[in-house]
């Protein structure tokens, strides 16, 4: 077989379809469920593991937590501040989670 | 990075890339939607210094050789196999042609990953030399070789599936 041979049948190969090919449509919808399902594990190995963006704001909260019941202790403050200093907690894993699942 | 455009625009070189790199349109299919999903994760790290169809083949390439890794015993391909058969109520050119091309694509899979990866991208996606050692991470030289051995390779394959039809 010759250079000249091979270099038409690589030709005559380019032009001849593949079998197969998915629609655009069918990859899309596939590559976006696989960028959640990867985001997804990433958000939970983060709440497992604790990332540093989530401690951080853990430990800012828990240190609000105990500013307010120093103060609410300590003078005349309303008990009721109490109970939005923990929800800042929420607030954070709130902030990380919808970070994470940003839209692609 | 736009989704729709960025598959749009590299779902059929890629998709072609991989099949004849594996020769099995599954597995080529969930490669090609892999290689999108690394390239987006890596998308923020990207640095243009070539073509982004380079970069995306060797993301493509790497997964490739990643999976055939885990699966070597898998690597080998015979002749024939792996390529669709001629349709009843095609003419007989067409018979002949297809059969050459389905000769070529078997003799491709039967070349090691080092040869077939080099030779596809040169010879059916255009990419040079260079291009080609960036997205392998080879140098040129090797390129060069891999690209002429595979060649060498591929005809040998031929000439002996041709003398066995003899």
């Amino acid at each position: 077989m010759t250079e000249l041979d091979l270099g038409r049948a690589i030709l005559e190969d380019r032009h001849t379809p593949l079998p197969g090919q998915p629609g655009v449509n069918t990859t899309l919808a596939a590559v976006r469920y696989r960028v959640s399902l990867e985001k997804e594990r990433t958000v939970r190995s983060r709440l497992r593991d604790g990332s540093p963006q989530l401690s951080g704001m853990l430990a800012v909260s828990g240190l609000a937590t105990a500013l307010g019941i120093a103060w609410v202790l300590s003078s005349s403050g309303m008990p009721y501040l109490l109970l939005f200093v923990p929800s800042l907690e929420l607030v954070a894993l709130k902030v990380l989670v919808k970070e994470e699942a940003k839209p692609i | 990075m736009d989704l729709v455009e960025f598959v749009t625009d590299h779902q059929t070189s890629l998709y072609a890339f991989l099949y004849r790199m594996t020769g099995d349109r599954y597995l080529a299919e969930d490669l090609m939607q892999e290689t999108f999903v690394r390239a987006l994760q890596a998308s923020k790290r990207y640095k243009p210094q070539g073509r982004l169809t380079s970069w995306l083949f060797g993301i493509a390439a790497n997964l490739t050789r990643d999976h055939w890794r885990k699966q070597r015993n898998r690597h080998s391909v015979p002749l024939g196999v792996g390529c669709d058969q001629a349709s009843k109520d095609s003419t007989e050119d067409e018979v002949l042609a297809r059969s050459e091309v389905e000769s070529l694509r078997s003799a491709l899979l039967n070349l090691p990953f080092e040869q077939r990866a080099p030779l596809v991208l040169f010879y059916y996606h255009d990419l040079s030399y260079e291009d080609i050692s960036k997205c392998l991470v080879v140098p040129i030289g090797t390129v060069r070789s891999r690209i002429h051995h595979g060649k060498t390779r591929v005809r040998r394959l031929l000439e002996g599936r041709r003398s066995q039809n003899d």
